[in-house]
């Protein structure tokens, strides 16, 4: 034998202790993407059978899973194949472990649906918008712009004070989040027990933001889009803080400018205080002289409302209705403040319509 | 063969106890309760939404699953990181496993969990049984379903995103002779309001504002949202209890609560503060007989609360020159040995049952029994009768280690 032989002989033994050869070094497991199932191909007949009558031997799992249980598959057979048509997708980016455990072979394999480029999430926007919030402030909005995952506000929102130090529990501690439908949307609600006068928490430790000063609200880097990304830096929004609002809301002084008819120009209110940007966009309503909804398009950033209707203004008496669940930012409604003398919540709970003309003068 | 084919065909092999796709009635499960027979109500925020599911065929009897040993205070550990295992059964990491709610259905003993497949907008809602130990995906397409809104109303034609924004979390759900209770907080408005719906599901809803309430010092009347209610006659008169979300108790009568209606509620006590309301389950105290409600807290140990004490209970103080009350106040509270519970129900007279974080390790999220009337279980607590040596005047320790079935 020649030196060369016994060398590649040795090589190819070494090979071989290092790479036990499988079994079943036929079978192949691979992902089908358009359907989602898992492929299994190359077993010999009596395992094929062996396979669908004790399909127990077939394991699908998140390869990380500390747990002994597969997740919940059906096994077909399809012309020699066996599909696994998992109950549930399987999540792109995540690693699977297909383990099959046959009595005299093992077969083991890790099977990854390719994620999507996802691009990292921003916040977009913030409400109230305004300069200064009243101290008595009830929701703050943050919007971002990709659907974000739940369960995260918690521990990646603080509100900061001006020193740098933390506002502690600010916000009611609800198990649900609250978030619009698309989850791009979030509620924070400050914790009502200290806003509310006369209540233990707000006696106790206070109303989470002081009147003159100033706070920044951090929302966390780590927080993730429900794509996975995080939002990568952390972001602080300013926040100057006036006098609270503890008065009924009365739409009889809101300042509206009223457009010409045979215009198409804005129809604008002006507030004397921020109105929830949300509740306003769905509560403020304008009918027409035939007392139809006007269908237009709303601006609103809580200070001020501006309405355009899709068709030039025709002259006549035009009614805005305000719903009684209309509230400001601090939970002021136009039945009550938030904080009501015993025997007065609840008193006005019809909308309240204020007329405006509309002429071609 | 055509893979459809081929699927139908697989389910006569019955491989596992896969339904069909049960996300298809459901944009998400949260809020669970039963009526009196096996009708399951999963409220649905996302869709806005209350379903009804007539479970009849699927619910299995639990009478030989056993659950503990009352007797030397041992509860079952039926479940060590559920997560994890829940999370296996869905095929997704256990940090993408919510737990929103746990009932149990009381003919059968059979536990119910409402399970989000993630925590994005697309994650899928499924509910999941107990039965005899093991975890089994509930089949709610072979239910007669039946459903009735209960969310808010999109005004589409102003919304210039084009999709509605607001959403109401519905925070509980409750059945009491013929009617749901159905609580909520919207996120953008502070008046949550109480509905009842009649069920069977007529289309008929009827909505009061009860979350007025005196204010614990003085001067002010205030609202909040609902957490968590139960129903329980108080002198032979229904009555709603509600815990708020800045902890005040309220009862309500529940003729009170007609459509329309603005209902003072009265304030009969306070959780005290730093702290949310999770859970209001009533139970009866087989030791003395008496009707009870259980608490669970985010923040404090479970207090129990006695129903006549409750019925008994004159409104808080409130007016000119009233002291504030700051801590837990009102109706007498019995402290319950019970932290970091993240769901509660009752089994039967003897055991309620709770996910929790494990007393000895927070990672590992239980399924435990607890062994009633005083929600304690001697094995999660360093008590003299555990020690090795220490007297054993009861015999538990004596007791041969309960074997499980």
């Amino acid at each position: 034998m020649s030196t060369l032989r016994r060398w590649v002989r040795r090589a190819l033994l070494a090979v071989l202790l290092s790479n036990p050869i499988p079994v079943f070094a036929e079978i192949v497991a691979r992902l089908d993407i358009e359907t989602g199932n898992v492929v299994l191909s190359g077993l010999a007949s009596a395992e094929h059978q062996a396979v669908l009558a004790k399909p127990d031997v077939l394991r699908l799992q998140v390869a990380s899973s500390m747990s002994d249980r597969g997740m919940l598959v059906s096994l077909v057979s399809d012309s020699g194949d066996i599909l696994v048509a998992p109950r549930f997708p399987l999540r792109p980016g995540t690693d699977y472990a297909l383990k099959l455990d046959l009595p005299k072979s093992q077969f083991e394999t890790i099977l990854t649906l390719p994620a999507p480029d996802a691009e990292a999430p921003q916040l977009i926007a913030f409400a109230p918008s305004q300069a200064v919030l009243p101290a008595n402030i009830l929701r703050l909005y943050l919007t971002f712009s990709q659907p974000m995952d739940s369960g995260q506000l918690r521990q990646s929102v603080t509100l900061l004070r001006a020193d740098g130090t933390e506002v502690p529990n600010p916000f009611l501690n609800l198990e649900t989040e609250l978030w619009d439908g698309a989850q791009t949307r979030a509620t924070l609600l400050l914790d009502p027990g200290r806003i509310k006068q006369g209540v233990g928490p707000n006696a106790e430790v206070g109303a989470p933001l002081e009147a003159g000063e100033s706070y920044r609200l951090r929302v966390a880097g780590n927080v993730r889009s429900a794509a996975g990304q995080p939002l990568g830096s952390d972001v602080s929004i300013a926040l100057r803080v006036g006098p609270a609002e503890r008065r009924a809301i009365n739409p009889e002084t809101w300042q509206i400018l009223v457009p010409q008819a045979g215009s198409q120009s804005p129809l604008t209110v002006a507030f004397d205080r921020i109105m929830d940007s949300g509740a306003v966009r769905r509560l403020l309503t304008l009918n027409a002289p035939d007392g139809t909804q006007m269908a237009g398009h709303i601006t609103t950033d809580g200070g001020g409302w501006s309405f355009v209707p899709d068709v030039p203004w025709q002259p006549g008496s035009y009614d805005l209705k305000v719903d009684p669940e209309l509230e400001d930012v601090s939970g002021n409604t136009i039945g009550a403040p938030f904080d009501a003398k015993p025997g007065t919540i609840g008193l006005r709970t019809d909308p309240v319509r204020l007329s405006i003309n509309i002429t071609s003068e | 063969m055509s893979l459809k084919k081929s699927l139908l065909a697989a389910s006569a092999l019955a491989l596992v106890a896969a339904g069909a796709a049960q996300a298809q009635s459901m944009s998400s499960a949260g809020a669970l309760a039963f009526d009196d027979t096996n009708t399951l109500f999963v409220g649905d925020a996302k869709a806005g939404l209350v379903h009804a599911f007539d479970l009849s065929g699927a619910l299995v009897d639990q009478a030989d699953y056993q659950l503990g040993r009352a007797q030397t205070f041992e509860g079952r550990t039926i479940f060590n990181h559920l997560d994890v295992e829940i999370a296996a059964l869905l095929g997704i990491e256990a940090a993408d496993v919510v737990i929103n709610d746990m009932v149990v259905h009381k003919p059968t003993k059979q536990v119910l969990l409402s399970i989000h497949r993630g925590h994005g907008p697309d994650a899928e809602a499924v509910i999941i049984a107990v039965n005899n130990g093991a975890l089994e995906l509930i089949d709610l397409d072979a239910a007669e379903h039946s459903s009735m809104s209960v969310g808010p109303v999109p005004t589409s034609e102003t919304l210039e995103f084009g999709q509605p924004l607001n959403t109401l979390a519905i925070t509980d759900i409750d059945y009491y002779n013929g009617e749901l209770l159905v609580a909520g907080v919207s996120n953008e408005e502070f008046s949550s309001k109480l509905r009842r719906i009649p069920f069977p599901f007529t289309n008929e809803i009827s909505t009061s504002s009860i979350e007025i309430w005196h204010a614990v010092h003085a001067q002010y009347e205030t609202r909040a949202p609902i957490i968590s209610q139960t129903v329980a006659e108080l002198d032979g008169v229904p009555t709603l209890i509600a815990i708020y979300a800045c902890t005040p108790i309220v009862k309500i009568p529940l003729t009170d609560l007609t459509d329309g209606a603005e209902v003072r509620g009265t304030m009969i006590g306070e959780m005290g503060f730093g702290n949310t309301p999770l859970d209001i389950v009533p139970y009866v105290n087989g030791w003395d007989g008496t009707s009870n409600v259980v608490v669970t807290n985010s923040n404090r140990s479970a207090a129990s609360l006695n129903i006549e004490a409750i019925g008994a209970a004159e409104a808080m103080p409130h007016g000119e020159g009233v002291q504030n009350v700051f801590s837990v106040a009102g109706v007498d509270q019995f402290p319950l040995p019970m932290s970091g519970t993240l769901h509660l129900d009752t089994l039967d007279d003897t055991y309620a049952l709770v996910v929790r974080r494990s007393p000895e390790d927070v990672r590992n999220m239980q399924l435990h029994t607890v062994p009633m009337p005083f929600f304690f279980d001697r094995a999660d607590h360093v008590v003299e009768m555990n020690f090795d040596g220490s007297p054993d005047p009861f015999g538990y320790k004596a007791a041969p280690p309960v074997e499980y079935n």
